[in-house]
């Protein structure tokens, strides 16, 4: 195991350095890591520096980073706006009223935790990683390093994961003890059978309360019309949604020589006898249309949407990532 | 189908390797366990409709190519279909044109029924039969390249050809001719094409001549077409020959004493009229003829069957040149066979033929000898030195030289060169002697009275590589004719005497005649003594002393002849000089000697005619052979415009007797005629009927069959096609392995594409993942859009609200 876990953990730091080939027999990689070993130092060190920014103002508990939607007392004033109906008569600001004989009500920026929610698919075809690792470890790793770094600034964090006989469901808590159990939730969990993310994201939309931060990590082999309408069904309840979707090189570029037979790592389609090269172009149409469907239904949703393929460093991906959102949003103060 | 290397065919299994490889390929096939089954899914059923897979073609091409190459190495023959059909049968046509079927039969040639028949054999055959036809005489001539159709253009005109063909003066021999047909018919036969099936008739007047080697020419036919098994059917058509009343008076010979006579000097010519006919012939005249004119009658008695008469002429001529001398018979009733009739020979009448004498004897004690030795050659020439005498003189013009001049001397200008003395002997002369000799001169060297035999045989005979044919010895002194004058008291018997010489050697053949020739009268005081005999040595001695030593021995080296004497010609060793017998000597010798290097103009059947002509001007333009047919002689195109001072015309297809005669250009003053005489074969002349024996001996010979018209062969002609039609051909085909090569080259060209197309379709054009990623990632940048444009409205409401 930890022969594995080391591995891994090189393969993590080679990533920049392109995929390893060779090994042309494709096996996908069955990693158990333990809680520890999910996190990776480099990794963490590359984002940890920098705050975790939601895109939307979320409403929080506890008083975090993040701005609240809310204007109440004890907190920092931000601006007025004028009165309208339905406003509670204590938010409005009689000293204004005093000076200009209008109703102003008093907004304030209140810094609260945000609830984030981390949604991974386990059907069979996360399994998958030929030259790279599995798509499922790779996933599992991108969760734990930014559940790390959500909990680090306070903010809850819970786990989804339905498939194929497993419910594992973690609700959002902002404790550090919290990280571990998420952690050996995440290392306990492997990838198998046919339940796509749907039923993850159909257990979270039944518990969750607030809003908040849906963090979404799958291949999105499945039909894209249910993962949308789940998806959907979450923006319109306000909350915040990442599609990370991680696919495999050969998945993308399907560059095998020769010709094989495949299996279905899901167990649904019975196995093919191709020739590779006669397949390739036809294949990478298919996968293209279907990125390009997935695309922009998922944009027309108002989800964000991140593709990695797992031969790409963890740790530029998410910098890379984050960094990009900061610059869109802006960091809260 | 046929291979030539069949062995090869057991590499057919090798087809097994590509088949193998490719199965191997097959079982080596990957697993992958993949999760993007759904675009595999949906690209295998856009697929569905592909090709033959490229992998598949290419393991049918290299099977194709295993099984080509091993084909190709055994080299297979196709037999197509209609291949034993005519083409492989053919029908060869002999036609005797001897000179025994101008015989006429009722006033008509022989050879017209002969020609007759044998256009009945062609016409009576299948049309469209291969038939070629060949003329009997001078060794078989073809009509045409090869057989063809009768109703092709070239069998048409075959035919035509041999309508216009006369019967010939050569000799016919039909055995050779069917030899040579049949081996033709095996230089047909390729790896394309079998031997063709052979019938041969051959159309004669059936006489001796035709078979006349017949037991050794049988003996090797039965083995030719016995032994190997040939397709051969050999028919001889006998055609009636007039036998019991043939009236037939031929000059079966006519010949001069010498081919080469001087201008003005005579010339004795002989004429052999023979009988060759079955009834006696009446008297009738002999015209001699000289360049169409007559010249003389002589008259010819009557003559039984067989019965012959020498008729003898002499005649002179007053210019140079070859002259052809024409016996002919003139009869008041003509003879069945007028074409032997007619004789000719042809004599080269010359101004003078120039010989040297060397005197080869220097010091003041011998000049007496020497000068007498020269003088009394010369006057046996009829010459006083150099100078020619007035009232006589021969063809011979002697040049008188020192040896010290010979180098500078064209020894090539002499027909005979006379050596007078050996005592100034050194190797340089028989040096400049021997080249001229092989190219024809004759040399007769005189030996002095008092030689060093040693220094004689290290310059002349040179172990038998010199001159002379014989070595020198010793005088044994008993034997001396000096020491026997001392002892003996009877100078009879003491004197050495010449041996009366034989009449058959053509250089004593005059000084044989003991009745004119007074060489009983010559002795000889001493000559030198050539070393005895040993047993198995030949060596011509033309004149010997009645003690049986050699006097004048002969050497042949090249074309030349040598005659070494063996005592001088002084009055102090031998009084032949003052004898009569000594001017017929030189005449003869001189005359044997320059024989050689005379001019041939009566030849045998295949020798080439042969002409040195001076310049361009009696250079040969036209050549009119026997049958009167002429041949222009086109200027070879390497002297033309260069006036050459020496050439020689040449013409070898003189396989026909008569006479040829070669023409100047007419540019040339005076037009100059060469005639070329080539007489009949002896044995054409004297023509018999077949006899029983020489039937039944061709007889003998499996496939020859004798009959005397062209429906007797008919049905047996039938069964032997039919014969040849139902055995198929054992070897033969077309080969195809040139195209199974080509064939090769294609698929190894379709070989190399397709193996580079899958290797292309197997490797992959490998791209960078996130190049692919990029391209499919526009709806990436969409949802940012879409991102900011909504980060836009939140900000928007936010500032409204402020």
């Amino acid at each position: 195991m930890t022969n594995r876990v080391q591995k891994f953990v090189q393969s993590m730091n080679h990533w920049g350095n392109g995929p390893a080939r060779g090994n042309e027999v494709a096996t996908p990689h069955v990693i158990e890591p333990s809680t520890g070993e999910l996190l990776d130092p480099k990794v963490l060190s590359s984002i940890g520096g920098m705050d975790f920014v939601s895109r939307m103002v979320v409403d929080g508990t506890m008083s975090g980073i993040h701005r609240a939607s809310h204007k109440g007392g004890c907190s920092e004033f931000e601006d007025h706006r004028p009165y309208v109906d339905g406003d509670e008569l204590r938010h409005i600001d009689w000293r204004l009223f005093a000076r200009r004989d209008r109703y102003y009500i008093k907004q304030f920026r209140d810094e609260t935790n945000m609830q984030a929610w981390i949604v991974i698919d386990t059907s069979g075809s996360m399994k998958f990683g030929m030259s790279t690792v599995s798509k499922f470890d790779y996933a599992r790793t991108a969760a734990a390093c930014l559940a790390r770094l959500l909990l680090k600034q306070r903010d809850s964090v819970g786990l989804s994961m339905q498939g194929n006989g497993r419910s594992i469901f973690l609700p959002a808590q902002p404790r550090s003890s919290h990280f571990q159990s998420l952690l050996q939730r995440l290392a306990q969990t492997q990838p198998e059978g046919a339940v796509g993310v749907e039923a993850s994201l159909d257990s979270l939309s039944q518990r969750i309360k607030r809003r908040g931060l849906v963090m979404v990590f799958s291949d999105c082999f499945c039909d894209i019309e249910p993962l949308v309408n789940r998806l959907k069904q979450l923006r319109s309840r306000g909350n915040d949604v990442i599609l990370f979707q991680i696919v495999a090189p050969e998945e993308v570029t399907f560059d095998l020589r020769g010709d094989g037979q495949f299996i279905d790592l899901e167990g649904t389609i019975p196995s093919l006898e191709v020739d590779f090269a006669r397949i390739k172009k036809a294949y990478q149409a298919s996968f293209q249309r279907h990125m390009v469907q997935l695309g922009d239904e998922v944009s027309k949703v108002g989800c964000d949407r991140v593709v990695i393929t797992t031969d790409q460093p963890l740790s530029d991906v998410l910098s890379t990532y984050l960094l990009r959102r900061q610059s869109i949003h802006g960091k809260a103060k | 189908m046929t291979f030539l290397n069949s062995l090869f065919l057991f590499a057919l299994p090798l087809i097994a390797v590509p088949l193998l490889l490719h199965f191997l390929k097959r079982r080596q096939r990957k697993v992958v366990q993949w999760g993007a089954m759904r675009f595999l899914q949906e690209a295998t059923t856009e697929r569905r409709r592909m090709r033959l897979p490229e992998s598949l073609l290419l393991l049918l091409t290299r099977c194709l190519l295993v099984t080509g190459l091993v084909f190709a190495l055994a080299r297979p023959l196709v037999h197509w279909g209609g291949f034993n059909n005519v083409d492989d049968r053919e029908l060869i046509v002999i036609v005797d044109d001897s000179l025994s079927t101008a015989r006429r039969l009722d006033g008509e040639p022989v050879f017209a029924r002969i020609r007759d028949a044998a256009e009945n054999v062609i016409s009576d055959s299948p049309t469209n039969l291969p038939f070629q036809l060949m003329l009997a005489s001078g060794g078989g001539r073809w009509i045409g390249q090869q057989p063809h159709a009768m109703d092709s253009a070239y069998g048409k005109v075959a035919i035509t050809e041999l309508a216009k063909h006369r019967p010939t003066l050569g000799t016919a021999n039909l055995m050779g001719c069917v030899e040579k047909a049949i081996s033709a018919a095996n230089d047909r036969e390729t790896s394309v094409r079998p031997r063709p099936a052979q019938r041969i008739v051959v159309v004669t007047d059936a006489t001796t001549p035709a078979w006349s080697d017949s037991d050794r020419g049988l003996q090797r036919m039965r083995t030719m077409i016995q032994q190997n098994k040939l397709p051969v059917q050999v028919q001889v058509l006998e055609i009636e020959s007039p036998v019991s009343q043939f009236k037939n008076l031929s000059v079966v010979q006519l010949e001069s004493g010498s081919d080469r006579v001087g201008v003005k000097e005579s010339i004795r010519l002989r004429a052999v009229v023979q009988n060759t006919g079955a009834v006696a012939s009446e008297a009738c005249r002999l015209a001699w003829n000289v360049e169409d004119k007559t010249r003389w009658h002589s008259s010819v008695s009557e003559l039984e069957p067989g019965e012959s008469a020498e008729i003898v002429w002499s005649t002179k001529f007053k210019s140079a040149g070859p002259v052809a001398v024409e016996g002919s018979l003139e009869q008041e009733q003509p003879d069945d066979l007028p074409e032997d009739s007619t004789a000719t020979q042809v004599v080269d009448v010359v101004d003078q033929i120039p010989i040297l004498l060397i005197d080869n004897e220097s010091g003041s004690d011998t000049a007496d000898l020497q000068s007498q030795q020269i003088t009394f050659l010369t006057l046996a020439l009829g010459y006083e030195g150099e100078e020619a005498n007035e009232q006589y003189h021969s063809i011979f013009a002697p040049t008188i030289i020192p040896t010290s001049e010979v180098g500078s001397e064209d020894l090539s200008a002499y027909s005979a060169i006379i050596v007078v003395g050996t005592k100034n002997d050194s190797s340089d002369l028989s040096d400049f002697l021997l080249p001229e000799v092989r190219r024809g001169c004759g040399v007769w060297v005189i030996v002095s009275s008092e030689t060093d035999v040693d220094e004689f045989n290290a310059n002349w005979f040179q172990d038998g590589a010199g001159l002379s044919a014989l070595a020198l010895v010793d005088a044994p002194e008993e034997n001396t004719p000096d020491a026997s004058l001392l002892e003996n008291t009877d100078p009879k018997n003491a004197e050495v005497r010449v041996h009366p010489p034989s009449d058959q050697h053509p250089a004593t053949r005059v000084l044989s005649d003991q009745q004119r020739i007074d060489l009983d009268q010559v002795t000889l005081q001493k000559h030198a003594f050539f070393q005895p005999l040993l047993l198995g040595d030949e060596v011509s001695i033309p004149l010997q002393s009645n003690r049986g030593q050699p006097l004048v021995v002969e050497n042949s080296i090249g074309q030349g002849r040598v005659l070494v004497q063996s005592f001088p010609i002084s009055l102090d060793a031998t009084n032949w000089p003052v004898t009569n017998s000594f001017v017929v000597m030189v005449h003869e010798w001189v005359e044997y000697l320059a024989q050689p290097s005379a001019r041939s103009f009566n030849l045998a059947v295949g020798s080439p005619l042969a002409w040195d002509y001076e310049d361009r001007t009696t250079r040969p333009a036209l050549l009119s052979l026997p049958d009167g047919t002429e041949i222009d002689l086109t200027e070879d195109s390497k002297a033309h415009g260069v006036s050459r001072s020496v050439g020689t015309f040449r013409y070898f297809a003189t396989r026909l007797p008569g006479v040829y005669l070669a023409t100047t250009s007419k540019k040339s003053d005076p037009v100059l005629e060469i005639p070329f005489n080539i007489p009949p074969a002896r044995e054409e002349l004297l023509a018999a009927p077949l006899s029983e024996e020489n039937r039944s001996q061709l007889t003998d010979i499996g496939g020859f069959d004798l009959a005397t018209s062209s429906k007797d062969l008919d049905s047996k002609a039938q069964a032997f096609w039919s014969q040849q039609h139902k055995s198929t051909p054992t070897s033969g085909g077309q080969p195809v392995w040139q195209w199974i090569v080509l064939a090769l080259l294609g698929l190894v060209l379709l070989e190399l594409l397709l193996a580079g197309k899958v290797g292309r379709l197997r490797g992959g054009n490998v791209s960078p993942t996130s190049l692919q990623l990029n391209a499919m990632q526009h709806s990436q940048g969409r949802a940012d859009s879409i991102e900011t444009d909504k980060t836009k409205n939140t900000k928007r409401k936010t500032a409204s609200v402020g």
